[in-house]
């Protein structure tokens, strides 16, 4: 009887694990803007959050009531350029300039140009529709695009203090607006992150 | 938490006396499930490696990839390490460095993931041997990898990922530097080689940052090699004293006086001198790394019998090829540059003295367990005989002696596609066309092959990276 009853448990037991290990991955829809931490790098989050932060706070600042005074009804024009990777991380900095425009963009308070390489291809469009297939109502001049009033460029930096199985980073970005005409520093933005990331020496 | 060997030792024989009759019994059955378990994981790398070396050996480096690639799976699931090194430096070494990228990383992270250790796994050890738990890299090794990644994002002009790497190898060492005293001896704390590496990668980088960071690796290689790798008979290259002097005369005054104390009569190019030149740096990846084998003792036992103990121990792979000069002939022009080739990093030294360092651990864990495993199969043959007679006690210390004898077995794993050495040669040239190529050389200076490393054009300020193996 009590054999019986032990060997159903088993029974069970085994079938509950092989289940479990015949499992596949589990995928489960998340909020695009839902934090995740897995493994402490710079993720997803700490971009939109470092981007819309700073953007916030650089439209705060002077350089936009003067420029707007100086230019009345006229929005400056932005052009976000490099930002440079200089972490323990292979981040994405693509990401990060996506998130600084998205931000700029959705503020309605400045307008800004295509990026270098997103302008090749443009131009390349543009020179196409000169060659007499375009029809002349739709075809776009050559010369009428927008110079950038100011560029927005910055890095990533990161300050790593590890010993084995933890380390607490810090992140550092550092973003500039440079009036172009002028090469004047018309604002200065810095954001930080810092992650204290450890890994468990023991585990069953 | 570090506990000496003897406490090992006391507390492995505790267990094993604690355990109750029936226990007993469990515990040599135990043992004989997990051999089987061991056995089958230990069979898998020893038998992949006998056609791993041989293609590396013979410099096959196409087939290695492929073979290793196929032959996965036979490296068994607790050494997935050593199959993403091998096949990652395998890829390296015929140019695939996208692939090289991709094995090295997920080594990297795996090797980072081993350092939570698992608990029943780490068990296993003291039961059946090393070889139950997973592989998880040498500290040399974790640094070498990020060395690789570095290369291999410089092979493919992404200067700054390459940083990236630079960066995670200053972190790295730091922590490991971490772990030492200051006047422990003889132990892997600073790789001065890597740092003079970063140090070329930093000043790829051109900003002012960048050439503050190279200042600092070039520096810290510089001590290095005077402290640490003197061991070795290592003596810092000589691209280390003209660039570490030239991105001091940048750095200011107070920087290259304190180099000059060092170096007075050496000249050197200035940065701006520089921009005005090609610098091409290969790497000569030579030899192969020592490997392990076996070595067993036989120790008598208070009944006049013997056990078996094993312990791994490095065998030098000798070479051919000890040395190469670097030439560089213009396209225009008949002066060739030539560069002698000199050793930057001596792996096989460093991956001896590591296993030196970790021996009294190894010894006092191997004769802990192998001490355990006697008792336990005493117990359970005294139990045996009570229970069931004279026969069965003898069945059960034969059956328990054999499965001492079989299942131990030393720890023999390392990254063995590793070289032996890692030389470093640097021509300074004009810009132009140049076709390059290495002259290998035996210990007398005698030639012993060509190797090609094809047409270059070089413009003014390059700094470019190459690299070629030979396992001669």
């Amino acid at each position: 009887m009590t054999g019986s009853w032990l060997h159903k448990r088993l029974v069970v037991l085994v079938l509950v694990l092989l289940v479990a290990a015949c499992a596949g991955p589990s995928v489960k829809r998340t909020e695009v803007d839902e934090t995740i931490d897995l493994s402490g790098k710079w993720n997803d989050t700490d971009s939109r959050l470092v981007a819309e932060e700073m953007i916030l706070d650089c439209l705060e600042r002077p350089w936009l009531e003067r420029y707007q005074t100086s230019h009345p009804g006229k929005a400056p024009t932005v052009i976000v350029a490099t930002v440079k990777n200089r972490s323990h991380e292979h981040i994405n900095t693509q990401v990060f300039i996506k998130d600084l425009e998205r931000a700029l963009i959705n503020s309605g308070r400045v307008q800004f140009v295509a990026s270098k390489d997103e302008r090749v291809e443009l131009r390349e469009e543009k020179a196409d529709q000169q060659y007499g297939f375009t029809s002349r109502e739709t075809q776009k001049s050559l010369s009428r695009e927008v110079g950038a009033d100011y560029i927005l460029q910055g890095s990533i930096n990161t300050i790593k203090d590890e010993i084995k199985g933890k380390y607490v980073i810090l992140y550092q970005v550092n973003l500039e607006l440079i009036e172009l005409e002028t090469h004047l520093k018309k604002w200065i933005g810095q954001k930080e992150i810092k992650k204290y990331v450890k890994r468990s020496r023991f585990t069953f | 938490m570090d506990m000496s060997g003897r406490d090992l030792m006391k507390i492995t024989i505790k267990t094993y006396q604690c355990l109750n009759r029936r226990l007993a019994f469990l515990v040599l059955l135990a043992v004989a499930g997990l051999l089987l378990t061991s056995l089958s994981g230990c069979a898998g790398p020893r038998k992949v490696y006998s056609t791993v070396d041989e293609l590396n050996a013979q410099g096959d480096f196409i087939l290695a990839r492929s073979y290793v690639e196929e032959h996965a799976k036979d490296y068994g699931k607790r050494n997935r390490l050593l199959y993403l090194l091998d096949r990652g430096m395998f890829a390296f070494s015929i140019g695939e460095f996208r692939e090289a990228i991709a094995s090295f990383t997920e080594a990297e992270e795996l090797m980072s993931e081993l350092y939570t250790i698992s608990l029943s796994q780490e068990a296993t050890t003291f039961v059946v041997n090393d070889n139950a738990a997973p592989y998880r890299g040498e500290d040399f090794e974790s640094v070498i990898v990020n060395l690789f990644l570095a290369l291999s994002y410089a092979n493919l002009s992404e200067v700054d990922e390459a940083l990236v790497e630079a960066r995670k190898v200053d972190s790295k060492l730091t922590a490991i530097n971490l772990q030492y005293a200051e006047n422990e001896q003889n132990a892997y704390r600073e790789d001065p080689f890597v740092r003079l590496l970063m140090g070329i990668l930093y000043e790829m980088g051109q900003t002012s940052t960048d050439l503050n960071d190279a200042y600092i690796s070039y520096s810290k290689a510089l001590q290095g090699y005077d402290s640490e790798y003197q061991r070795f008979g290592v003596s810092f290259p000589e691209p280390l004293v003209e660039n570490l002097l030239s991105v001091a005369s940048f750095m200011g005054r107070a920087e290259l006086r304190t180099v000059q104390q060092r170096f007075p009569s050496y000249r050197f190019a200035s940065r701006a001198d520089r921009k005005e030149m090609a610098e091409v740096y290969v790497l000569h990846l030579n030899g192969r790394t020592p490997i392990k084998q076996e070595n067993v003792i036989v120790v008598p036992t208070p009944d006049a019998q013997v056990v078996k103990v094993a312990f791994p121990s490095y065998e030098k792979i000798p070479g051919r090829i000890v040395g190469a000069r670097l030439h560089a002939l213009p396209e225009l022009g008949k002066q060739q540059f030539v560069a002698d080739f000199k050793v930057g990093e001596p792996i096989g030294g460093i991956a001896i003295e590591n296993l030196q360092n970790r021996r009294v651990r190894i010894y006092a864990k191997t004769l802990a367990r192998v001490t355990a495993k006697y008792l336990a199969v005493r117990k359970a043959q005294r139990e045996a005989a009570d229970q069931f007679g004279g026969w069965a006690g003898l069945l059960t210390k034969v059956t328990g002696d054999i499965l001492i004898f079989m299942s131990e077995q030393a720890d023999l794993r390392s990254w063995r596609t590793l070289p032996e050495e890692i030389l470093i040669g640097k021509v300074t040239m004009p810009p132009g066309s140049y076709q390059l190529w290495a002259e290998c050389l035996d210990a007398s200076g005698g030639f012993v092959e060509k190797v090609e490393l094809g047409r270059r054009e070089l413009k003014a300020g390059d700094k470019i990276l190459m690299q070629f193996r030979t396992t001669e």
